[in-house]
C-alpha cells in the first residue's frame, strides 16, 4: 500500500470514529437537513486538506474540533444564497422523528430557539460547553484565555435567558 | 432557557446524531474527494483559471515579441494595425503585463494554499483568514489594474495613429494620460467589485474576531 493511501486509510479510520463531532458542529450551525450536509461535507474536505498538518501535539478531537469550527464559523455560501446575509437568528427546522416523544420535541425547539439567539463565535463557546470541554480545552480551541472563556459563558447565560424571558 | 436546560436537550441531540447521522467509512472515504465549495476555494479556482489562461496567453505574446523582433518580415501578424516595431512593442508590453499578473496571483495562490493546510485556534484562524482574503483581494485589484492600461492603450494607438504619425499633439498627450487614468479607474473599479462581492462577508468576519479580543471588545 502507498504511503498516500495509508494516510488516507488512517484519517478515514480516525474520522469515522469520531465524526459525531462534526455532526454536532453542523446541527449547531446549520437550520435544515440540506445546509447541514453541505457544511459536514465542507468540513470533512477541509480536515483531509489540513491533516498532514496534524501531528498528534494536541488530541485528535481537539484538532478536530478547531478545524470543524474554523469551517463553520468562516462558511457563508448558505446565508448568500438564502439572500439573508449576516442575520444570525434562524428558524431551526429539526427532524421529524416519531421516537421522540413531545415533550421531547418541545425542549429540542427551545433549544435550537434558544441557540438562534448566538452569534457564530458564542455558538463555538457553547457547543464547546455542552460537550463537557473545561474552560482550559474552551480555551485552547478558541484561541483566547481561560478568564475570557468564563467572560463569555456569563454573557451567552444572561443573553438566553434574557431573550427567553422576554418572549 | 438556562445552560442546564440547554444540556438536557443536547443530550437528546446526541442520541439523535448516533441514531442517524453516522456514516460508514466508504461513504466517509467519498466525501473527502469531492471538491470544496468554499469563499476561498472559490477564489482559488478563479486563480487556477486566470493562471491558466494568462500563461498561455504570456508564452504566445513573448513567442510572437520574439519573433516580430526577430524575423519582422517573416513574422508580423498584426501589419494591418501596427508596424514591425509597433508590433514587437505591443507584445513586448502585453508579455511584461501578463507575467506581472501572474505574479500577484501566484502569490495570492499560495497564501489561499497555505491557510487551507493550517489547523490554528479559531481566533488565530479567523486573524489568518482575513488577512488572506485581504491580500487576495488586493492581489486581484493590482494583477487587473495592470493589464486594463494595456489592452485600451494599444487599442488608442492603434485607432488613433493609423494615419498619423506620433507627435506631441493632444493624440499624444492622450496616449501619455490614457495608461494613468485607465490604471486609475481600473484600480478603483476593481476595489469597488471586491468590495462588492467580499466587503460585508469581511465584515462580519472582522466582528467575529473582535468578539475574541477580550480588550477590544471591552
Amino acid at each position: 500500500m502507498s504511503d498516500k493511501k495509508a494516510k488516507e486509510q488512517e484519517f478515514v479510520k480516525k474520522i469515522t470514529a469520531s465524526q459525531a463531532i462534526i455532526h454536532k458542529v453542523c446541527r449547531m450551525y446549520c437550520d435544515d437537513e440540506e445546509h447541514r450536509k453541505d457544511l459536514f461535507q465542507e468540513i470533512l474536505v477541509q480536515l483531509w486538506k489540513s491533516y498532514p498538518s496534524f501531528r498528534g501535539e494536541a488530541q485528535f478531537s481537539t484538532w478536530l474540533y478547531r478545524v470543524a469550527l474554523n469551517v463553520a464559523i468562516q462558511d457563508f455560501r448558505k446565508e448568500k444564497k438564502r439572500r439573508l446575509l449576516f442575520f444570525e437568528s434562524y428558524d431551526f427546522r429539526e427532524v421529524v422523528d416519531e421516537r421522540r416523544n413531545e415533550l421531547e420535541d418541545e425542549r429540542l425547539k427551545k433549544m435550537y430557539r434558544a441557540i438562534s439567539q448566538l452569534d457564530k463565535v458564542e455558538r463555538a463557546v457553547v457547543l464547546l460547553h455542552l460537550e463537557g470541554k473545561g474552560h482550559a480545552e474552551i480555551a485552547e480551541i478558541m484561541g483566547i484565555t481561560q478568564n475570557y472563556v468564563r467572560v463569555k459563558m456569563t454573557r451567552i447565560r444572561k443573553k438566553i435567558s434574557k431573550k427567553i424571558k422576554s418572549k | 432557557m438556562e445552560l442546564a436546560e440547554l444540556q438536557s436537550a443536547w443530550n437528546l441531540v446526541n442520541v439523535d446524531v448516533q441514531r442517524k447521522d453516522i456514516l460508514d467509512e466508504q461513504a466517509v472515504r467519498t466525501r473527502i474527494r469531492r471538491s470544496s465549495g468554499t469563499e476561498l476555494a472559490g477564489i482559488k479556482r478563479a486563480l487556477q483559471f486566470k493562471f491558466l489562461i494568462g500563461t498561455t496567453v504570456a508564452v504566445i505574446a513573448i513567442g510572437a515579441s520574439l519573433g516580430s523582433a526577430l524575423a519582422p518580415r517573416e513574422f508580423h501578424p498584426l501589419d494591418f494595425l501596427f508596424s514591425a516595431r509597433e508590433t514587437t512593442l505591443f507584445y513586448g508590453t502585453l508579455s511584461v503585463s501578463l507575467c506581472c499578473m501572474l505574479f500577484f496571483n501566484h502569490r495570492a495562490y499560495r497564501f489561499i494554499g497555505a491557510l487551507e493546510r493550517s489547523t490554528e485556534d479559531v481566533k488565530t484562524s479567523l486573524e489568518r483568514f482575513i488577512q488572506v482574503m485581504e491580500r487576495a483581494m488586493r492581489f486581484n485589484i493590482y494583477s487587473d489594474t495592470f493589464m486594463s492600461p494595456v489592452f485600451f492603450t494599444w487599442f488608442y494607438y492603434a485607432y488613433a495613429f493609423r494615419e498619423h504619425d506620433l507627435d506631441w499633439d493632444i493624440r499624444g498627450l492622450l496616449l501619455v494620460l490614457l495608461p494613468v487614468l485607465v490604471g486609475v479607474f481600473s484600480f478603483f473599479f476593481q476595489k469597488y467589485m471586491q468590495h462588492l462581492k467580499f466587503g460585508r462577508y469581511l465584515d462580519r468576519l472582522k466582528y467575529y474576531l473582535q468578539s475574541l479580543d477580550a480588550k477590544k471588545e471591552d
